[in-house]
Order: structure tokens, then C-alpha cells, then sequence
């Protein structure tokens, strides 16, 4: 096994398409932590998980996973890592013990045992047929059989979308017991930012192409915040210092990137914390700067 | 042990947990030696970032709280206990200051204020 | 590894298509012993006083002898294309999903046509043996000609298979992928019925006009064997070329696969998946 720092290095990435580019993009996932990729739908996410994949090719840039050339060694880093897609990919006919035989041949570290302790705890059916699962189950099976041959790096592509709170909360328990172990990565993109929220070391924010912030978590949020004033303050603010900000007939949201310097600089206004959520909100209105309901 | 963190509080999560396990440890509740959970143990269980709980660590590594060990995990240090009383003896100055500055604005005397100590200290000794 | 990898692909492919396969044989071979149990009675059995000593019966053999076994060497070569294969894998994610797995491309395509030719053995097979009983039966001899006869259908079908992995690459619906397969099969079947009957009638408009339904037969058959030493050597190019070349193409195919951008193919197949969610929704 060789050892790496990041689980995954993406540098100066870019992917063009008709009508849609992957401009240029960076930012990595360290080791032993999991990064939440946060964009609303088709913002890239999708197109950065593929080029990852390498489903797609990239036309400029360095991609590494677990500190090997994604494309080199693409064989060998597939053996380690493991993808969760937002459905079941298996055709209905199959059951859960079907599953079992065909990973067991394409996975060198295929553990059955590890298999079967996942499916008595997330009590799935051996020989139901998986189309008659319901989506929570189909779901919980995908992760069981991710989780069963030792996979270092794990890359969850929507992974909780359509899932019911509960089921998100198990799920969620799952990942945080999976990175118990220090040499075990994840790299979560979710528009469900309340997922993350809680459990995130890094996130990175990607909208129409573009990464906007990416880092810790704590930092982005600490450094993050919502200036609400009166419409007439609002005026004062100078446009530089905010992301956006939205407008209502009582008064003024901005989103502001710096809270540190704003509360010194406007030291009369009220700056509140802000969440994840509101964060991507603020961000894509960035161009129009000002909106409203 | 227990640690318990309000989101609602406005105090960043990790002062939180510094706060919490540097009372358990001057209170005695954590002795000189005892392991504290491994930073990602306590990330799960509060389900935080193990970002927030190694800062958190190594602020109270920092203080003299505890010690780190790579491979082995966190331990509780010895305290200075003489450090610590003259710390809170310094907090129940400013506590009993703005009290007797309350009772002075009201015209309470001195033995009413002497009085409503002796039962508030006699009645909590147990 | 890379055997143990192949044997799983070629596992789930087999299962995949297992019901429907199975389903599909147990027609052909109930087709077989009704043919066969037909010409028996005709000869011995219920039917035998309605036909004997008369000419229809020599008619009626050669019929089922050369026919049948012609008809079923196609059902079941068709049998063998699963149209319903790609649609299933588009339908459930796993093209997607394949590429995450440590898996090449050569290797799955390795492993889809190793499952079709396994299929078209079968059929091959259960041509083969009909034909020796349908001869049997009847008292003829069971030529090799015939066999040749089944492996060029083979190879025909083997030709539509080719073009369908090609079209493939530019269809994304089901619709698409459906029409693509009505079309090629019909354009090959109407050329060479086409051909057959322009040649046949022709060249021997002047001959023995008889309505005799036996001498049409013989006379096709005539042709194909006066024809077969361009029609052997190109049935054994076909039956070489056309996996390597199907499976050159669908590794292609595969490298192509996620060159699309995700919205334009998630919304050409959006009502597929709208299909499924609305299906498989029940509680445990």
C-alpha cells in the first residue's frame, strides 16, 4: 500500500463541453477526512465525479487518487476505492446473495463476512429480489456492498437524495463510524447541505463550473456571515465586501465572506452566523448581486 | 463522561468541549492519567467534524490539560491545583463584588448580605 | 484475477437474460417436438391413412425437414441478440456504475459476447439436432449442406448484432435502440428473400412449372448449393469477424459512453427512470 496525504488531488482541472465547462478546478481531500462537494444540480458535481472516474476525459489538469495517477493506475485504485450513485445499479431480478457472488469475483478484497454483518444489521432480505426493495433498502445495500472489501476512499454521487430523514440519519451514522479508521476518506456531493452541515471536515462549492470556496468547514462557516440592516444601511455597504444580498420590502440580507472585517468595519449592523445552505444560496446569486423574493 | 453542546449557544462548538472537559478534569471527575476518547470516537458520538474535536484537543494540550500521544490517543495531565483555586477565588471576588454592589444600591446592610451567604453556603453542603 | 473477474460478468450477464432465454428455448423446443410429432403421425400414426402413399407426404417432409430447421436456426439465433440487454443495463444504472468498479472496458465487452455465442451455440445446436430427426424421420439424409445452411443464417444474424452495436453508440432510448433492430432485420430478411425469389423465378421461369411444392423447395436448395462456395467462405469470414468487430465497437462504445453531458442523456432517459420509480416502491 503506498502512502498519500490526499485521497484525492484534483489541480487545474477543466472539461469542456457544448454549452457547459469544468473551468479549472482544484481542491483536495486529505486523508482520514470527508469533504462535502456542495453545488446545486448541474453545477458540475456530477461532470467532476466522472472525470475522477475517469468516465469522461478531461482536456486539461492532474487528477490523483489515493496519491496514484487516476488514469495510470486506474485499475489498481478502482480495487480500493468504492461509489455510491443515487440508485441501485443492479437490475431487479437480482438479490441481495447474488450480489455477494459477483463481487466476490471482481474484487480482490471482497469479505463476505464483513458483507453479511452489514445486511443483519440493516436487516436486508438474503433472497428478495432487490426490485422489490424499498428505496432506503436499495440504498442501505449499495452502502453494505461498498463497505465490504476494505475500500479506502469512498465517493457517494448524491448518494441520500430521496431518502427519508430517517434513513439519512442511519446512513449519516454509518459514514462517521466508517471513518473511524484513519485511512478511510470520503468525498460526499449532496445539494442537501443539512447533511453535511453536522459532519463535514472540508467543503468545497462548485456552481456553473467554478469552485467558489473550498477548505474546512469551521472555517467557512466562522469566516461566513449575514449582515441584516435596514435598507438605508444597506446602502452604505460597499458592494466589494459582500457576496449578494437579498432584498425585502423590511429591510436587507448580505452574505458577507470576511464576518471578522465587516463586524469592524460596519460596526453598527447586526452580522449573524450563517449556515451552509444560506451560503450556497448567497453564492449563486453573486453575479445579480441583488435579489429578492 | 458527559459532554454537551448547545448549536444554539452562539459558542463555537470546539470552546465548548475545551470548557467542559477542563471542568471535568479540575473538578476532579477526570483523573491524572485517565484517556480521553480518541478525537474521532468523539467526533461520531457528537457527530462533528473531527476537525472541531482535534482543535479542541489541542487547545487543551495547550493549557497543560492533557497530553497526546501519537498511536496511543489523548491523556488526562496533572493539575496544579493551586493554580486552579487562586483562578476561582479570583471569580467569587468579582461574583461576591457585584453582589455587594447590588445591595449597597438597595440599602441592604452587610449583615443581611453575611446572612443570605451563610444559608446559601450551609444549605448546599452536603 | 482477470478470469475470476470475467467469470462474475459473465455470471450476472447470464442471469440477466436467463428468464427470458429459457423462456424463448422451451418455445423452440416445444416447436421441435411438435414438428417432429407431426411428420411421425403422418407416417405412423393418427394421421398416417390421410396421407399415405400420396405425394404430399414427400412434399410435407421436405417441407418440415428443411424449413423448420431453417426457422428455428434463426428464432434461436435471434433469441441470441437481446435487444433487451441494453435497455435493462441503461434501465439500472450499471453502465454508470461499471466504471467505478475495477473492470475494463475489453473485459466487459469480453464477457456480453462471450454469453451471445454461447447462446448462438445453443441454437445452433438445437438446429442441428432437429434437422438430423426431422431427416430421420423422414428418410432422408441429413446433409451437411444443412449445416452450412444454419451456420450462414447465424452468420446473417450475426451481421445484424454488428450493425446494432454500431448503431448503439448514437441511439440513447429504448425507442431508438427498438427501431434500429426492426429496421436492420427487416432490411436483411426482405434482401434476401428478395434475391431468393428474383433468382428463382428468372432464371428458371421456363422449367418444369409444376405447382410442386417439392421441387420449389429442391430447386432453392439446388441454389444454395450451387452458391455455397461463395456462401461457405463468407459465413466463415462472418462468423470470425463480426465478434471481433462487435466487440472492437463496443469497447468503443463504452469509451464514448460518458462523453455526453449528463443532463442531455438524463433527459432522454429520464422517462425510463420514471418508469422504475413508480414500479418498485414497495415496502419491505
Amino acid at each position: 500500500m503506498n502512502d498519500y496525504t490526499n485521497a484525492i488531488e484534483i489541480k487545474n482541472v477543466t472539461k469542456k463541453y457544448d454549452g457547459f465547462t469544468l473551468d479549472n478546478i482544484s481542491f483536495d481531500v486529505p486523508r482520514g477526512s470527508i469533504m462535502g462537494f456542495i453545488g446545486q444540480n448541474g453545477a458540475g458535481k456530477t461532470t467532476t465525479i466522472r472525470s475522477l472516474l475517469n468516465i469522461i476525459p478531461i482536456n486539461a489538469g492532474e487528477i490523483k487518487l489515493l496519491g496514484l495517477d487516476y488514469a495510470e493506475q486506474e485499475q489498481a485504485i478502482k480495487e480500493r476505492i468504492a461509489v455510491v450513485f443515487d440508485e441501485l445499479p443492479f437490475h431487479d431480478i437480482f438479490n441481495a446473495k447474488d450480489m455477494s457472488r459477483i463481487f466476490k469475483g471482481l474484487y480482490q478484497k471482497w469479505d463476505d463476512k464483513v458483507y453479511e454483518s452489514y445486511l443483519d444489521r440493516f436487516q436486508l432480505p438474503r433472497k428478495k429480489k432487490i426490485g422489490q426493495f424499498s428505496k432506503g433498502m436499495k440504498m442501505k445495500l449499495q452502502i453494505a456492498c461498498a463497505l465490504s472489501h476494505d475500500a479506502e476512499l469512498l465517493v457517494m454521487d448524491e448518494a441520500t437524495t430521496g431518502l427519508d430523514p430517517v434513513v439519512r440519519s442511519e446512513i449519516l451514522d454509518i459514514f462517521l463510524e466508517y471513518l473511524q479508521e484513519e485511512n478511510h476518506s470520503i468525498l460526499m456531493s449532496s445539494h442537501i447541505t443539512s447533511d453535511l452541515e453536522k459532519i463535514a471536515d472540508s467543503v468545497t462549492f462548485i456552481d456553473r463550473g467554478k469552485i467558489l470556496v473550498t477548505g474546512y468547514k469551521d472555517e467557512v462557516l466562522g469566516n461566513h456571515g449575514v449582515i441584516k440592516c435596514t435598507k438605508a444601511d444597506y446602502k452604505d455597504i460597499e458592494p466589494e465586501d459582500i457576496i449578494s444580498a437579498r432584498i425585502t420590502d423590511f429591510g436587507a440580507e448580505a452574505m458577507v465572506s470576511d464576518r471578522a472585517e465587516a463586524a469592524r468595519k460596519y460596526s453598527g449592523l447586526l452580522i449573524e452566523p450563517t449556515t451552509l445552505e444560506e451560503i450556497m444560496v448567497y453564492y449563486v446569486h453573486r453575479v445579480a448581486k441583488e435579489w429578492s423574493v | 463522561m458527559d459532554i454537551i453542546i448547545s448549536n444554539a449557544s452562539g459558542e463555537p462548538i470546539y470552546t465548548q468541549i475545551v470548557t467542559q472537559i477542563k471542568t471535568l478534569i479540575l473538578e476532579g471527575r477526570m483523573k491524572e492519567g485517565d484517556a480521553l476518547p480518541s478525537m474521532r470516537n468523539l467526533a461520531m458520538q457528537l457527530r462533528i467534524s473531527v476537525i472541531t474535536t482535534k482543535r479542541a484537543y489541542e487547545e487543551l494540550e495547550r493549557d497543560g490539560f492533557i497530553e497526546s500521544y501519537t498511536g496511543k490517543g489523548s491523556f488526562v495531565k496533572a493539575q496544579n491545583k493551586e493554580l486552579y483555586r487562586e483562578e476561582q477565588l479570583k471569580k467569587i471576588e468579582a461574583m461576591l463584588t457585584e453582589a455587594s454592589n447590588k445591595a449597597k444600591q438597595c440599602s441592604i446592610p452587610l449583615s443581611e448580605l453575611q446572612e443570605i451567604l451563610e444559608i446559601v453556603y450551609g444549605g448546599s453542603e452536603s | 484475477m482477470t478470469t475470476t473477474k470475467l467469470k462474475a460478468l459473465v455470471w450476472r450477464e447470464w442471469r440477466i437474460c436467463q428468464k427470458a432465454y429459457l423462456t424463448g428455448l422451451m418455445l423452440v423446443i416445444f416447436m421441435v417436438l411438435f414438428f417432429g410429432l407431426f411428420r411421425l403421425s403422418m407416417s405412423v400414426g393418427n394421421l398416417a391413412p390421410v396421407f399415405e402413399g400420396s405425394e404430399m407426404l414427400a412434399q410435407f417432409s421436405a417441407l418440415l425437414y428443411y424449413m423448420s430447421s431453417a426457422m428455428l436456426a434463426a428464432i434461436t439465433a435471434c433469441l441470441s441478440l437481446d435487444v433487451t440487454a441494453l435497455q435493462a443495463d441503461i434501465r439500472a444504472n450499471w453502465l454508470r456504475y461499471s466504471f467505478a468498479l475495477p473492470i475494463s472496458p475489453e473485459l466487459r465487452a469480453t464477457s456480453i459476447y462471450i454469453v451471445k455465442y454461447i447462446k448462438f451455440g445453443i441454437g445452433f445446436a438445437i438446429a442441428v439436432v432437429n434437422g438430423m430427426v426431422s431427416a430421420k424421420i423422414a428418410n432422408v439424409a441429413f446433409s451437411e449442406h444443412m449445416m452450412w445452411l444454419f451456420a450462414a443464417i447465424m452468420a446473417l444474424v450475426m451481421l445484424d448484432d454488428l450493425l446494432l452495436q454500431y448503431f448503439y453508440a448514437k441511439a440513447r432510448t429504448i425507442k431508438e435502440i427498438s427501431a434500429a433492430q426492426f429496421t436492420i432485420m427487416g432490411v436483411l430478411t426482405a434482401c434476401m428473400m428478395g434475391y431468393m425469389f428474383y433468382k428463382t423465378i428468372n432464371e428458371e421461369g421456363n422449367a418444369e412449372t409444376t405447382d410442386s411444392l417439392d421441387i420449389t423447395i429442391n430447386s432453392l436448395c439446388d441454389k444454395f448449393i450451387s452458391h455455397e462456395n461463395v456462401i461457405i467462405p463468407l459465413t466463415v469470414i462472418v462468423l470470425i469477424a463480426a465478434p471481433l468487430l462487435g466487440w472492437y465497437i463496443t469497447v468503443r462504445n463504452y469509451r464514448m459512453y460518458g462523453d455526453v453531458k449528463e443532463d442531455t442523456q438524463s433527459k432522454k432517459l429520464f422517462s425510463l427512470h420514471h418508469q422504475k420509480e413508480t414500479k418498485g416502491d414497495a415496502e419491505s
